[in-house]
């Protein structure tokens, strides 16, 4: 534990097992991914769990984590690390990338499409069989750490075209597909994480269900299963279920009116009475 | 042909149109006519012939329908004839031919009524008579002698009043006109309004009649009262303001009218009752409105079905103004939605009468007599299984009565569980419904009863007071009921219990006194608010795919294997009717699991079925018609995938490559101009997404120029000991935005339908949001092209060039744009093809192909599974070429099959075209956001 307490990796670690109901043999095929030192790549909408399972396999595999969210003003730089000045002189200050690399802790670049494109470059080496990582600041060749993985995600549904990922990018990952976990199953993750009764659960996924029956309007993702423990978690709090419901799942969702007279119109049907 | 001694071969000498006519007319009688009557119709007939012709004919007939009829009246007729036609053939014929309708109906006010207010139109001139009488001709034909005796008061009042020959001319047109379009349930009131009024003045009248097709035809008999009263007191004080408030054409009046209108008609919450029933169910379902029917205080008494259903409509009644508010009549719209749609949810359309019958295990009394009862189920056909079903017992009324009651129960405890509120919000609608049908309407009788304790969960004696036994009996049934729901919420549950509860019932209404109907027959279910089965049982609406069921299950049958008719339904709707033979294995296997495969096999392994004769299932191979072509276009020839082959055809189709037509009009200034504010507003979004050539960004960790705010910041950081950031410069980036986009509009027959609640056509809306787009496109630099696809039959694809990529948005374009017409059908796959051919040569680092369509694809030998199976294809081929391609689906709900078709997230569905400018817009501007 010493080595990875020098790279500061001690927080990094996950204490408590995070919760995380399986799918498929998706955790399998991500420990056989670890060991054969394979990168992956999640895909799936919005809130399905594809976070979660990253900390779940991380507690597991008993490596630390480091989740880094991308955005448009994500530099190679701000992943591989730079020089700062401190009290006149130069010091090199690794990036979080950088530092995964070295202590071999799991790296998950989040919605990788949205970084920016000098990011592919430094990814590249480090997600095919050379497993290095240039700083090219430093004039460092850094072969990753063993226990090194590399994973990303993305959700296929609302980027622009201009954005995608592109073949010589997604050809190096293995790709895990998520998506909302079937209905019993998914009570199950709300009672659990919501901290509510399976009836009450069950009448939340039925709610979603009926949500994701909604294509038009730009809804093509529906409600996650997020927004169904949020609500969950509300009504724990003495918030009615309607109430609940229509804070947690139909405002976040949309703007339009008329689908929020409907969405109402069916919560009064589930949740009444 | 008449004989030379009959009394109508005079008649026939004079006119032996007439006299055919005339013979025609009284061989419907229902008892011979007798010659003295006979004679007088020719002597009469021949007086008014030697007048003019068409006053003879009119007489000859008239006479032939009244002594078919054996109606009394034939003196009244000849006297008022006879003198009408002393004052001329002209009103003569008019008395002649809408008398008879009067005399007809046998009423005796209606026959003074008639006379009263001929007498007092004749007085303006002879000229009043004739549109307003066959205004009454067509009220009395349909039977309704109770609104004319009404109307003809409203005549009588109107021409009793001082007119100026203009004023009463116009009255002859405005009164039929506005009485014809009154709707037949509130036409008396309606009509007892506008004859109020016109009897204080004719203006005013014409006024009330402007306002009617506003909106007051919606109000409630009372609120019309008052809202006239309101109105004839302005128009006391001041006509003008009278006029206005009464033609509905002042703000108060228009406020007013909403404050009493209490009545909802179905036109006004459709949308939101669609939007509903596709959310809550998630299947394409529309709502229709039953014509002429209305819910209101008086319930139909015989029973007659107004809200009912089948697996993709809902059919509700055109309005609803049973309550005092106009909340609680939307509220009961909503609750019939609720309910009805629960049946599609719940399964009662997959109601399976071979099922059903297994699990009952036979029932007592069948019209089959010695034959089995499978084989006898076997035998029946139908609309649907349910029909087939009830076809067994003896009284088929009686039997889907029955049925509906077990299925209104069954349905009430499935929303019990899964949507408790809907039972909270209609149960006690639907039983105070019920208390009044049994109470107020003393339809007490048994079957009532047993509807409102088992579909409505109220204890019969609430409502009647049934001999002690016959309630014992009706205990037993709802007890059966209760328990077999609660042991097995499914649609043959309720076919099980009847029968079970068939005879029983049958026996319980025998020894019941207020059962019995007038003429000895049974009296019917009352259902609240005439919730019914679809009239004949017509459920489902592809036929096609029920003979193919029942072909298959004829077969099996004749192999000793059993399935279910459902079943292979199901399997045939889901496989788009083509079944390969692992489908088949399922069938079995599903079959055998029931437990009902009449061969016993050794369970998990295969079943042979290579007898199985694959062809008839599959569809028949397209062939082309040939087409010639034009030497003036290019000609291009494309493979077709073909999903039965599982293989390309190559060649198969001929895409003819030529520029559109332009056409001289305004649409696409007219667009620019209605869509001003639009037009405005993305011009500037789409600015936004043209690069500015260089863009600055900052602060910025390398670059040619410091930032001097960062140095700033950079110099403070350091004095306080913070490690500063080293984002200290200015980079001026040149952004590059390379996309092609080629917009490919749909020009199919289809799009020639006008968009519902407008006037304008589909393809319209289209035009508008290309011509939107292109203005668009044109601001944000991006290379755009315009193309138009239709065609008929695989040689005759057509690709209209619109826009090149190589053009500007000239005047050529323009016109091009303006011309753009529905064509034929959609061969989608071939059209898909060229247009990735023709943007593949386009030099862009970003492709992007736009389709706007509005529906399947749809051609000669190119139908659903078939054509669904070569568009995906081409969409494919596309990908693969690294073009992005999105459709836009417009004017059509949500279909899962969209995501088979296109792919989830390679389309954009519009329902409401209206929304189609705008919406496009914004999904170009967030698909090429950079």
């Amino acid at each position: 534990m010493t080595s990875l307490s020098q790279f500061g990796m001690d927080q990094r670690f996950i204490e408590s097992e995070p919760y995380y109901m399986p799918l498929g043999n998706e955790v399998a095929v991500f420990r056989a991914a670890f060991k054969e030192k394979l990168p992956v790549m999640l895909k799936g909408p919005t809130g399905c769990g594809k976070t979660r399972f990253v900390e779940h396999m991380a507690y597991r595999l008993k490596r630390p984590l480091i989740t880094i969210p991308c955005h448009e003003d994500l530099f190679a730089s701000d992943l591989v690390g730079r020089y700062l000045l401190k009290n006149d002189e130069t010091i090199w200050m690794d990036g979080p990338l950088t530092r995964a690399v070295r202590a071999g802790a799991i790296c998950y670049l989040d919605e990788i499409v949205e970084a920016r494109k000098d990011t592919t470059v430094v990814i590249h080496p480090l997600s095919d069989d050379r497993r290095i990582l240039t700083i090219d600041k430093k004039g460092e060749i850094l072969p990753a750490h063993p226990d090194f993985m590399l994973v990303i995600s993305y959700n296929p549904g609302y980027q622009s075209v201009l954005k995608d990922l592109k073949q010589s990018t997604r050809q190096r990952f293995i790709s895990l597909s998520f998506d909302y976990a079937p209905s019993e199953k998914e009570i199950q993750i709300v009672s659990h994480e919501g901290g509510v009764d399976e009836a009450t659960a069950r009448r939340l996924v039925l709610f979603a269900e009926k949500v994701r029956n909604i294509r038009e309007y730009g809804l093509t993702e529906g409600a996650s299963s997020r927004l169904l423990i949020y609500a969950a978690q509300l009504m724990q709090n003495g918030i009615s279920a309607k109430e609940a419901c229509r804070v947690a799942i139909c405002l976040p969702l949309s703007d339009d009116e008329r689908l929020q007279e409907t969405l109402a119109e069916l919560l009064g049907d589930i949740f009444d009475g | 042909m008449v004989e030379e001694d009959h009394p109508l071969s005079r008649l026939a000498l004079a006119d032996p149109d007439l006299a055919a006519d005339v013979e025609t007319i009284l061989a419907a009688a229902t008892s011979a006519v007798q010659q003295n009557d006979l004679a007088m119709l020719v002597q009469e007939t021949l007086w008014a012939l030697s007048q003019e012709i068409a006053f003879g004919r009119a007489v000859g007939r008239g006479y032939a329908q009244l002594l078919a009829a054996r109606c009394r009246g034939t003196g009244a007729f000849q006297s008022v004839v006879r003198k009408a036609g002393g004052n001329g053939p002209t009103l003569g014929k008019i008395m002649a031919t809408h008398l008879v309708p009067v005399l007809l109906s046998d009423d005796g006010d209606l026959l003074d009524g008639f006379m009263a207010a001929c007498q007092v139109m004749r007085r303006k001139g002879t000229y009043t008579l004739k549109g307003p009488l066959e205004e009454l001709s067509r009220l009395l034909e349909a039977g309704d002698v109770a609104g004319g005796r009404v109307y003809l008061d409203l005549l009588r009042h109107a021409w009793a009043r001082e007119l100026s020959y203009q004023q009463s001319l116009q009255m002859t047109y405005t009164i039929p006109r506005a009485v014809g379009a009154m709707p037949p349930l509130k036409r008396i009131w309606q009509m007892s309004a506008l004859s109020r009024i016109i009897q204080i003045d004719i203006s005013a009248a014409q006024c009330f009649i402007a306002g009617l097709k506003k909106g007051l035809n919606l109000l409630h008999e009372g609120a019309l009262a008052r809202f006239i009263s309101m109105g004839l007191e302005r128009y006391e004080k001041s006509s003008t303001r009278g006029c206005r408030f009464l033609s509905l054409e002042s703000s108060v009046s228009i406020e007013t009218c909403r404050a009493m209108q209490v009545a909802v008609p179905l036109s006004q919450i459709q949308g939101e009752l669609t939007r509903y029933v596709r959310t809550r169910t998630g299947q394409a379902i529309a709502i229709r409105p039953k014509e002429a029917f209305r819910i209101s205080g008086i319930p139909s008494k015989n029973g007659a079905v107004k809200v009912f259903s089948d697996e993709k409509t809902l059919y509700l009644p055109q309005e609803i103004d049973m309550f005092a508010t106009r909340k609680e009549n939307q509220d009961l719209y909503k609750s019939l939605v609720k309910l009805e749609s629960a049946m599609l949810e719940f399964g009662t359309y997959n109601f399976d009468a071979e099922k059903t019958l297994a699990s009952s295990g036979g029932f007592p009394k069948t019209r089959a007599g010695t034959e089995s009862q499978e084989a006898a189920l076997f035998r029946m056909t139908g609309n649907s299984e349910i029909e087939r079903f009830l076809h067994l017992f003896d009284c088929q009324e009686l039997a889907a009565d029955l049925l509906l009651m077990y299925e209104h129960g069954r349905i009430r405890r499935c929303l019990l569980r899964r949507y408790p509120g809907i039972v909270h919000q209609t149960l006690p609608v639907m039983q105070q419904e019920m208390l009044r049908i049994c109470q107020e309407l003393r339809e007490r009788h048994v079957l009532n009863l047993l509807y409102a304790g088992i579909a409505l969960g109220m204890p019969p004696e609430l409502l009647g007071r049934p001999d002690p036994q016959t309630l014992i009996r009706m205990r037993k049934i709802q007890d059966l009921a209760e328990t077999e729901i609660e042991r097995n919420p499914e649609v043959e549950t309720s076919g099980r219990l009847l029968v079970l509860t068939y005879e029983p019932v049958v026996r319980a209404l025998a020894k019941d006194a207020l059962s019995k109907g007038e003429h000895g027959g049974r009296r019917a279910l009352n259902t609240p608010f005439g919730r019914g089965f679809k009239p004949g049982f017509r459920f489902h609406l592809d036929s096609r795919v029920d003979r193919m069921a029942v072909s298959i299950q004829s077969k099996f049958r004749e192999k000793g294997f059993r399935v279910y008719r459902t079943d292979v339904r199901k399997k045939l709707t889901e496989k788009n009717g083509i079944l390969c033979p692992n489908d088949i294995q399922e069938l079995l296997l599903d079959g055998r699991s029931h437990g009902a495969s009449a061969k016993t096999r050794s369970g998990g392994q295969p079943i042979d079925v290579s007898w199985f004769d694959f062809s008839d299932l599959c569809g028949a191979v397209p062939t082309g018609d040939g087409l010639g072509t034009d030497p003036y276009t290019d000609v291009f020839v494309y493979h077709e995938w073909d999903c039965h082959l599982g293989d390309y055809l190559a060649g198969h189709v001929r895409v003819a490559d030529r520029k559109a037509r332009g056409a001289d009009n305004d649409f696409y200034s007219a667009t620019l101009d209605r869509y001003h504010g639009l037009v405005h507003h993305t011009r500037r979004a789409f600015e936004q997404l043209k690069p500015e050539g260089l863009s600055m960004m900052r602060p910025w960790l390398e670059g040619d120029q410091f930032d001097y705010r960062a140095l700033l910041d950079f110099a403070v950081d350091r004095k306080t000991g913070r490690i500063p950031s080293d984002r200290l410069y200015i980079k001026r980036d040149k952004r590059q935005r390379d996309v092609a986009v080629l917009i490919l509009v749909d020009l199919s027959k289809s799009t020639a339908n006008h968009a519902s609640g407008s006037s304008s056509r589909i393809l319209d809306i289209e035009k508008e949001a290309v011509v939107l787009l292109s203005e668009a496109l044109h601001v944000a630099g991006d290379q755009f092209a315009v193309a138009g696809f239709s065609g008929a039959g695989r040689f005759g694809v057509e690709y209209l060039r619109i826009k090149d990529f190589s053009e500007g948005l000239d005047a050529g374009v323009r016109r091009r744009i303006n011309a753009i017409a529905p064509m034929r059908s959609t061969r989608m796959g071939a059209a898909i093809r060229h247009a990735t051919q023709v943007l593949g040569n386009v030099p862009a680092r970003v492709r992007v192909l736009l389709t706007l369509t509005d529906g399947f694809p749809n051609d000669v030998g190119y139908k659903q599974g078939y054509a669904v199976a070569d568009t995906r294809k081409a969409v494919f081929e596309a990908h693969a070429k690294h073009i992005y391609f999105k459709a836009i689906v417009v004017n059509m709900a949500g279909d899962p099959n969209l995501d088979s078709l296109y792919g989830k997230f390679q389309h954009s569905l519009i329902s409401d075209i209206k929304e189609l400018p705008d919406r496009l817009l914004r999904i170009y501007g967030a698909m090429t956001r950079m």
